[in-house]
């Protein structure tokens, strides 16, 4: 054997066909998802939203969505093995645990957000529901953060450190960037809530890129 | 990483949930060290090698040279 017999190892043909199903999937349920609470910003209900506001709801709801569908992949595992990026169903049953803890972890940062977003006075939320179930959402985001954690292999945890790290940089980056805008009177600082949606976005948009680094956004 | 992970599986007869399995990790780290997107850590490379009865340069190939 030599190296040269390493060069081709590992390179099954991409799934077109569940990528496609994915992204559809997951396109559709985002545009629907995202459509509704426009339309329902609109009505006045939810009070008088500005785009920070509809932009961290949005976040949210990528957050609930994302957390919604990995729960629903595990409740039903032959339809969640059909869109989740995972071999078989007996994938997602091996990690049920780890993905359960991670789906309602997600389910809570979303929740958490978009409570965020929806508060008074520019929202219809009021503070002393606000702060008590942001609260309560991210203590039940964390424990199920650190159960999910303890489930997860070494690649899971490593890819864990590398989007916290990578989340950390984009942050200090862009948040760093605007807030010096800001200062400098060049454009309107970010407000609060600007900072919760970037901290939100930004870990989302990290763990993709790493994930991504790492091979697991190819279908499988 | 250049690896041999995948020819040493196969000539076990091996599925990556198999080899998974026997080393304690996920399928999708057997994947990602057979497709090099990720380096093993020393311990979970000790006990590949170990399982297939190699030493780690078998399964890890490394080109480097010391300074002559």
């Amino acid at each position: 054997m030599t190296t040269s017999d390493t060069a081709n190892i590992g390179t099954p043909p991409t799934k077109w066909k569940k990528v496609l199903f994915s992204l559809a999937l997951g396109g559709v349920t985002g545009f629907l998802g995202a459509m509704a609470f426009l339309k329902l910003g609109d009505t006045g209900d939810l009070g008088n939203l500005g785009p920070s506001e509809d932009i961290a709801a949005l976040v949210g709801l990528i957050y609930a969505i994302t957390g919604g569908a990995i729960g629903i992949g595990l409740i039903l595992p032959k339809a969640g093995a059909t869109y989740l990026n995972v071999e078989d169903a007996e994938e997602l049953t091996e990690q049920r645990t780890m993905l359960a803890c991670s789906a309602l972890s997600m389910l809570a940062l979303g929740i958490a957000l978009i409570v965020a977003a929806l508060a008074e006075p520019v929202g219809t939320i009021p503070p002393g529901v606000v702060v008590p179930v942001f609260a309560i959402t991210m203590v039940t985001a964390t424990i199920f953060g650190v159960v999910s954690r303890r489930h997860q292999d070494e690649l899971m945890r490593a890819m864990g450190r590398e989007s916290g790290a990578l989340a950390f940089y984009l942050l200090a980056l862009i948040g760093g960037i605007w807030a010096l805008a800001g200062h400098l009177d060049y454009a309107a600082p970010p407000a609060p809530l600007d900072w919760l949606t970037m901290i939100w976005g930004l870990m989302l948009l990290a763990a993709f890129v790493v994930v991504g680094k790492h091979g697991q956004m190819k279908m499988r | 990483m250049e690896n041999r992970l995948k020819t040493y599986r196969e000539g076990a007869g091996w599925s990556q949930g198999e080899l998974a399995r026997r080393l304690g990790v996920s399928r999708q780290t057997i994947n990602a060290v057979e497709t090099d997107k990720y380096d093993p850590s020393l311990p979970l490379a000790l006990r590949m090698a170990k399982l297939f009865d190699v030493n780690v340069p078998d399964l890890f190939i490394d080109h480097w040279e010391p300074e002559q």
